[in-house]
């Protein structure tokens, strides 16, 4: 591959950065070959790594940036999750911007999916325990009735009323749980991906 | 090279090697490459967060037909360099302290 195939190649490969970015990019290795020579062109380009390979340093670097500064956490409530929201963004737009293979390709998909697959999932407990709670109400207030009628049949509707509404409330703080612990875990997946791939070829 | 280079260490030899004047690119790398095993591609993003932060800018210079782009350490970039030069002295103090021990 000589020079120029080399650079319309890297170009190719940062086609998802934007436009000054890549502009940037390209003059700096564009100058910088010029600089080392055409003695020196073969052992520059073999260091340089592949176009792709060059690209993805490109691309991880701007996105490591935020990461980092993602990290020095120690800001309010509100800013955090602002950033964090932010970080997710990168993370997504990182995974698009790097070139890979199928077969990554498939495995991120399959990440997604799954992912929607547990937040209905959870979406559909939540919605199952809040109708079991109208159940536990609803017997709750009949036995409130019943028990000047008959206090044996009254006390015990009661108590089953209560007994579905803790219930109730247990789920529901394990399910949050269970929710922010799903959405941490994806988070930090995700990360991992993209920093894996970043240290490939350091 | 055994031992790993930090970020702030090489921003410390960029910072290093322009206050002994300005340079462009490929002679900036070729001379922190004697010294340090980096890559010819480990500097871009470097130069560009340095650039960013504001301790260097750049100019061009024609040069037979086409671009050189220089780079220069500006006074910001001079205060920074002098604050990483206190702190590898300090720095290699303690590990020289350390490491004499045996």
């Amino acid at each position: 591959m000589n020079k120029q195939e080399y650079l319309n190649e890297l170009r190719k490969n940062l086609k998802r950065l934007p436009e000054q970015e890549i502009n940037d990019a390209l003059e700096y290795y564009t100058e910088y070959l010029e600089e080392a020579g055409p003695e020196n062109e073969a052992t520059v380009l073999e260091e340089l790594g592949s176009p792709k390979e060059l690209a993805r340093k490109i691309i991880i670097e701007a996105v490591d940036k935020e990461f980092s500064e993602d990290n020095e956490e120690d800001i309010s409530e509100g800013d955090k999750k602002e950033k964090s929201h932010n970080s997710i963004w990168t993370i997504l737009l990182a995974i698009l911007a790097i070139p890979m293979s199928p077969v990554v390709v498939a495995l991120l998909l399959a990440l997604y999916v799954l992912f929607f697959a547990v937040l209905i999932t959870l979406a559909a407990l939540i919605l199952a325990f809040a109708i079991t709670s109208v159940a536990g109400i609803l017997v709750f207030i009949a036995g409130l009735i019943v028990l000047f009628i008959n206090p044996g049949i009254g006390f015990s509707a009661l108590g089953a009323g209560l007994i579905i509404i803790s219930l109730f409330a247990i789920f529901t703080i394990l399910v949050v749980k269970l929710t922010k612990i799903t959405f941490v875990g994806i988070k930090r997946f995700g990360g991992k991906i993209v920093h894996r791939k970043a240290g490939k070829k350091k | 090279m055994v031992f790993q280079l930090g970020a702030s260490l090489l921003d410390a030899c960029v910072l290093g090697v322009l206050s002994g004047g300005d340079a462009y690119g490929y002679t900036l790398t070729q001379r922190v490459k004697q010294v340090i095993d980096i890559s010819e591609s480990t500097l871009y993003p470097v130069l560009r967060r340095l650039q960013k932060d504001g301790y260097l800018t750049t100019y061009d210079e024609p040069i037979q037909g086409r671009n050189r782009r220089y780079y220069q350490i500006t006074d910001s970039g001079r205060e920074k360099f002098d604050y990483y030069c206190k702190e590898w002295k300090d720095f290699k103090t303690s590990i020289d302290g350390l490491l004499e021990r045996n």
